[in-house]
């Protein structure tokens, strides 16, 4: 069987009597030419609508029904309605429809998501489970609604300022009290993935993607109910949905890119959910999304991210992170897997030069042969500026269990690298000193006996020059450029999320300590962003070398070269 | 003198002087929380190993590591890792730097009463509650009660331990209750409010939480396997360093005596964790 693929088939504007497309969108079909069933069509394609317009089908075989659903159901002759001359669009709708002879289905099941702000706006999913889990027996009270936080038109620009994901799936699939997965976000593993619909269209740059595909919960902390109500997810291609790996350049047009997997980061300490008063007040929803740049801007492989509001069976549910996952991917190792490390689990590969690597850190690095040794194993210019990296946003939560990757080829010269993943915690207190932070089998260890030796604290302080100086990525004028430009491309989409989330902490579900107030852009994401641009990136570079000298790894005169 | 002459004197000089290095006192320096088992690790060691002689004095861990570099200690025992300016010292004074031994392993527990709704907690909230700045119960996700604190002293090695891990040396707030550490698992198992921080011992009544060093760290049960393997996080090496001026082979032989089932069953007695043989292979 063929791998089917997508491709584009041009950007439609949809104008109609009663339609008006406030979006321009492009539909993205899988190549009908390599489908093993015929599909259906739809006059129009998924997006934002601000009227109302019929909807209308083609019928690809003769003598075949169409029957559609418009509850997020797969659509049966048992359950469907048989669809006659055109589906009423008057609000926000998801479509599913598939051709039918007898009860046999004839073509694919094929899912549009047509959206109204308006009715985003007054979104109530009312008939949905009042509670989301519990914790120590309490329930966790649902959340669906919108705040009345924004003007009208701030929301419709908001909801336009970014791309969006469209994930549909049986209602049953979320919110079945014995299977949904958002009923049950602690559970793991293939039984608990349930087949979706995904969509990518609108935001800035045109083009997007329909796509069948497994989904799960994602996640650590966030996956906890108590925690975060706004979960993570996992999306997962394979050929029992429908493609073997997704392929289109999600993140960099022009560039055509294959994926087994995506996530979608709901935000978790660094949003407005999180249960830490202090964190809510300084979320800014981009502080990972930082990081994996920085790592790029460094010359490293790095998740690649893309900001995204999503919605769950046509209910907004907020601003998401869009990115990959670390792995062989990544590294591009076309012939052979990798020795993937995500903490302390091994997802590929196997952990015995990891193992090996340790082993060897915990008996001394002074010693310049053991230095020698494991600088086989570890890429340690690239191990440096990792550490500058996470030392300069004053990373406060990995340790030997969480929160980085480490991956290496599996050949005989193959070197560990490491790999920013869940880095919210950042960027908290400008004099923030986290060089003594230390767990074994972990990347902080590494660094505590590297620096043991001096060919290491020499390389670091080069490495650090090379961070922090002339325009570096992390001196004071590219690290705020990062900033400014994330911030830019968010700022606008925010609000959104504000009417989604930002009253939950004080209105929905108090839970371990405040304050509780409602969050907004101006009030709070702007202050934290002007906090970051005034005085964390300005004055971080002097207070870290400070840092850095008082463990040997800096010297005065290291500053050479900048004015 | 004539060649036999020669050969006896040599013998005797030989003799003499291992001899005088075997008698020699093996000055041992020991961070105030750890002197008595080090006491007890020297009385042991000189009853089974006589004539040997181990001298235990007890300091600070910078006064104990300021001892190694000033060659007043041959040895110097605490509960961290040395660190970098303290290694430069020892360098500096001695030439070399000292040899790093583990000799043990010191644990302490996070305790609640076992009705407590609150399984998990994190450094942070650990600090916050120590500190005063949470005092009630729903500020870390349980019931809406005052929070009561109880922790043992800083002279003790869980105490000490848990203050420089967890509270990152910055000590307690006044209003936690200090009490012996018989008493704390009896102050906690009597109030449904109470949380206090001591070694670990499994007692009725009271229940150790789950401690996670980070927001997104797995929690980890204390329990005497995760404790000596370091897996549970409140826990730590205790560490011993040789002088390069010292006699190593005296030296050498009182840290592996420390390092051997016997040396280490001393340590358990103390209320200490076995160090695994895994890293007792290697200084």
């Amino acid at each position: 069987m063929p791998v089917k693929r997508l491709w584009p088939i041009g950007l439609r504007c949809e104008v109609g009597a009663t339609a008006i497309v406030i979006l321009l969108v492009t539909s993205f079909l899988v190549d009908a030419a390599e489908r093993s069933t015929p599909q259906l069509e739809f006059d129009h394609a998924s997006g934002f609508y601000e009227s109302e317009f019929p909807l209308a089908l083609s019928k690809v075989i003769p003598g075949a029904v169409v029957y559609y659903t418009t509850n997020a159901a797969l659509p049966h002759p048992s359950t469907g309605i048989p669809y006659r001359k055109s589906i009423p669009i008057r609000t926000t709708t998801i479509v599913r429809a598939a051709a039918f002879k007898g009860n046999t289905a004839v073509t694919d099941v094929e899912t549009r998501t047509y959206l109204f702000p308006a009715a985003t706006q007054q979104q109530s999913g009312s008939q949905l489970p009042g509670s989301w889990g519990t914790n120590s027996g309490s329930a966790i009270p649902a959340h669906y609604v919108m705040s009345e936080t924004a003007a009208s038109e701030e929301i419709t620009a908001g909801l336009q300022a970014l791309p969006i994901i469209s994930i549909v799936t049986e209602t049953e699939n979320l919110f079945s009290p014995a299977t949904g997965i958002y009923l049950h976000p602690m559970e793991r593993g293939n039984n608990w993935e349930r087949s979706a619909s995904m969509e990518m269209f609108g935001g800035r740059n045109p083009g997007g993607f329909r796509v069948n595909c497994g989904l799960r919960i994602h996640g650590g902390m966030s996956r906890r109910p108590e925690e975060s109500p706004k979960h993570s997810f996992r999306l997962v291609f394979k050929r029992r949905y429908g493609l073997a790996k997704l392929t289109f350049p999600v993140f960099e047009a022009g560039q055509r890119s294959e994926y087994d997997e995506l996530i979608l980061r709901a935000g978790g300490s660094d949003s407005w959910l999180d249960s830490n008063g202090e964190r809510r007040q300084r979320a800014l929803y981009l502080r990972d999304e930082w990081m994996r740049q920085s790592m790029a801007a460094m010359g490293y492989p790095s998740a690649r991210g893309q900001l995204v509001h999503l919605y769950l069976n046509g209910l907004y549910w907020g601003v998401y992170d869009l990115c990959e996952r670390p792995g062989t991917p990544l590294t591009n190792q076309a012939t052979s897997k990798d020795d993937v490390q995500n903490a302390d689990k091994t997802e590929s590969g196997d952990r015995i030069v990891w193992d090996k690597v340790m082993t060897l850190a915990n008996s001394g690095l002074g010693d310049p042969a053991n230095y020698q040794t494991i600088s086989r194993y570890l890429d340690l210019a690239q191990l440096a500026d990792y550490l500058i990296l996470n030392f300069y946003a004053g990373n406060s939560d990995w340790d030997r269990s969480a929160n980085w990757y480490a991956i290496r080829p599996r050949t005989a010269e193959g070197k560990f690298r490491f790999f920013v993943w869940d880095a919210e915690q950042t960027f908290g207190e400008v004099d923030a000193n986290t060089l003594d932070l230390d767990d074994d089998k972990s990347p902080m260890r590494l660094f505590q006996k590297l620096t043991e030796n001096s060919a290491f604290r020499a390389l670091f302080a080069a490495r650090a020059q090379h961070l922090l100086f002339q325009n570096g990525p992390l001196s004071p004028a590219a690290a705020a450029e990062r900033f400014r430009q994330l911030s830019e491309s968010l700022r606008a989409a925010l609000p959104v999320e504000a009417a989604r989330w930002g009253n939950y902490r004080a209105s929905v579900h108090q839970y371990k300590n405040g304050p509780y107030e409602p969050l907004s852009v101006p009030d709070h994401w702007q202050p934290e962003i002007n906090r970051l641009l005034s005085d964390y990136i300005p004055r971080r570079r002097e207070i870290l070398l400070e840092q850095f000298r008082e463990r040997g790894l800096f010297s005065v005169g290291d500053t050479s070269g900048e004015p | 003198m004539n060649a036999a002459a020669r050969g006896i004197l040599t013998i005797l000089a030989l003799g003499f002087s291992a001899t005088t290095a075997w008698t020699q006192a093996i000055t041992a320096h020991a961070s105030d929380t750890l002197l008595s088992l080090n006491q007890k690790w020297a009385d042991a060691y000189q009853s089974k190993h006589a004539p040997a002689r181990v001298e235990v004095t007890g300091g600070s861990a910078p006064a104990v590591l300021a001892a190694l570099a000033d060659r007043k200690a041959n040895i110097a025992v605490i509960p961290r890792a040395i660190r970098f300016k303290e290694t430069q010292a020892c360098e500096t004074a001695l030439g070399k730097r000292p040899t790093e031994f583990k000799v043990g392993v010191v644990g302490a527990a996070v305790f609640v009463h076992s009705n407590n709704p609150v399984t998990v907690l994190m450094y942070e909230e650990l600090e916050n509650v120590f500190k005063g700045k949470f005092r009630n119960w729903k500020q870390l996700g349980g019931k809406d009660a005052p929070i009561t604190v109880y922790g043992v002293g800083t002279n003790t090695a869980a105490g000490e331990l848990f203050g420089e891990e967890v509270l990152n040396g910055k000590g307690v707030t006044n209003d936690v209750q200090i009490v012996a550490p018989e008493a704390l698992l009896k102050a906690i198992a009597e109030n449904p409010n109470a949380i206090g921080f001591g070694a670990f011992i499994p007692t009725n009544g009271v229940r150790a939480l789950e401690i996670k060093r980070t927001y997104s760290s797995t929690p980890v049960r204390p329990s005497p396997d995760d404790i000596a393997n370091r897996i549970y996080p409140i826990s730590r090496f205790l560490f011993s360093y040789l002088s390069p001026a010292a006699d190593q082979a005296a030296g050498k032989a009182y840290l592996d005596w420390i390092r051997s089932d016997e040396g280490q069953q001393v340590a358990v007695e103390a209320g200490f964790y076995v160090l695994p043989k895994k890293w007792r292979a290697t200084p």
